[in-house]
C-alpha cells in the first residue's frame, strides 16, 4: 500500500491503515526504547504506549514528516520518563539478544553488546541523545529540536558523551587503551 | 579493541519487536476504545477542581480583606476615642485654671475696696 494513501487512511480512522502504520514504525520505536531502557519486555510496553497515543492523537498529525518527529519525540520523553522512575542500570540478559548474524555482516557483536551495556550507564539525556544520534542518523540540530534544547548544548553534549563512553568502556573492559573516532 | 562511529550505528541498529506486535496494539487500542467511560460526575469534578480553587482563594481573598478593613476601623474609632477624652480631660483642666485666675482677680478687686471703707 502506498505509505501516503495509508497515512490518510489511518487519519481517517481506519485501523487497518492503522495496524500498517505501526508494522511502518514499530522498529524505529521500539529500538529507541529498547536500547534507552535495555529491557526488552518494558520497551515492548512503552512502544506499545506510543502508538496508543498515536492512536488517540492521529487527528493531530498534519504530516507523514510530522509523524516521524511525533512518534520520535513521544517515544524520547516516554523513555526518559520510565527511567526516572525506575533508574534501570541492569545488565544486558544474554538471551535477549540478537544472534550476532542479524547484526549485519562486518560489525563486532561482542563490541556491539559492551558498546549497549556502557550506554546504559550514561545519564538520561546523553543515552537518548546518542540513540537519537547513531541509531536514527539525526542531525545535532533534529536532535535539540526534538529534545528542545540548544542546538550548541547538543553539539558539545554529544562531544562529551562520547568521550565519557570511551572512559567508561576502557574501565568496563579494564583495556588501556581505545582509539575513538 | 578499537571502535568507531561505525561500531556505534552497528550496537545501535533498529531491532524489530517481532510478529504479532502491530496485533497486540491493536488489542489494546481495541480494550481502550471497548472500555467503559468514567463516571461523568468524577469527569465534571476534575474539570471543575482549578475552578473550584481559583473561586476559593479569591474568595479567602475577599474575606481577608473584609476583616482586614473591619479591624482597621475599630482600632481608628478607638483611638478617635482616646482622642476625644484627652481633649476634654484638657479642656477641663484649663477651665479649672482658668476658674482660679478670675477667683484671684475677683479677689484683688474686691479686698482693697473694703480696706478702703473700713478706714
Amino acid at each position: 500500500m502506498d505509505e501516503s494513501f495509508q497515512f490518510r487512511s489511518a487519519l481517517q480512522g481506519d485501523t487497518a491503515a492503522f495496524a500498517d502504520l505501526i508494522r511502518q514504525h514499530q522498529a524505529m520505536v521500539f529500538s529507541i526504547a529498547l536500547h534507552y531502557l535495555q529491557d526488552r519486555a518494558l520497551a515492548e510496553d512503552i512502544a506499545q504506549e506510543v502508538f496508543l497515543e498515536l492512536y488517540q492523537k492521529i487527528r493531530t498529525i498534519e504530516s507523514e514528516k510530522h509523524l516521524l518527529c511525533w512518534l520520535r519525540r513521544v517515544a524520547a520523553n516516554r523513555c526518559i520518563d520510565q527511567g526516572r522512575r525506575k533508574k534501570t542500570r541492569r545488565e544486558t540478559d544474554l538471551d535477549s539478544l540478537p544472534e550476532p548474524a542479524s547484526q549485519g555482516g562486518h560489525s563486532d557483536p561482542l563490541l556491539s553488546e559492551r558498546l549497549r551495556q556502557t550506554l546504559s550507564l550514561l545519564p538520561e539525556k546523553q543515552r537518548m541523545m546518542v540513540i537519537l544520534r547513531y541509531q536514527e542518523d539525526l542531525g545535532p540540530a533534529e536532535i535539540a529540536d526534538l529534545l528542545k534544547m540548544p542546538v550548541n548544548t547538543v553539539k558539545s553534549t554529544l562531544h562529551r558523551t562520547l568521550e565519557e563512553l570511551r572512559k567508561k568502556l576502557v574501565h568496563k573492559i579494564g583495556e588501556v587503551r581505545y582509539a575513538l573516532f | 579493541m578499537h571502535f568507531s562511529e561505525d561500531d556505534l550505528r552497528a550496537a545501535l541498529k533498529r531491532q524489530d519487536p517481532g510478529e504479532g506486535f502491530a496485533q497486540r496494539v491493536m488489542a489494546r487500542v481495541n480494550q481502550a476504545e471497548s472500555a467503559p467511560e468514567k463516571p461523568p460526575r468524577r469527569v465534571w469534578f476534575l474539570r471543575l477542581r482549578p475552578a473550584l480553587v481559583a473561586v476559593a482563594a479569591v474568595l479567602l481573598l475577599v474575606i481577608g480583606l473584609v476583616v482586614g478593613y473591619q479591624q482597621e476601623q475599630v482600632a481608628q474609632q478607638a483611638r478617635a476615642r482616646k482622642a476625644e477624652q484627652q481633649a476634654v480631660l484638657a479642656l477641663r483642666i484649663a477651665n479649672a485654671k482658668l476658674n482660679r485666675v478670675f477667683e484671684r482677680v475677683n479677689q484683688r478687686q474686691t479686698v482693697p475696696k473694703v480696706q478702703r471703707e473700713s478706714l
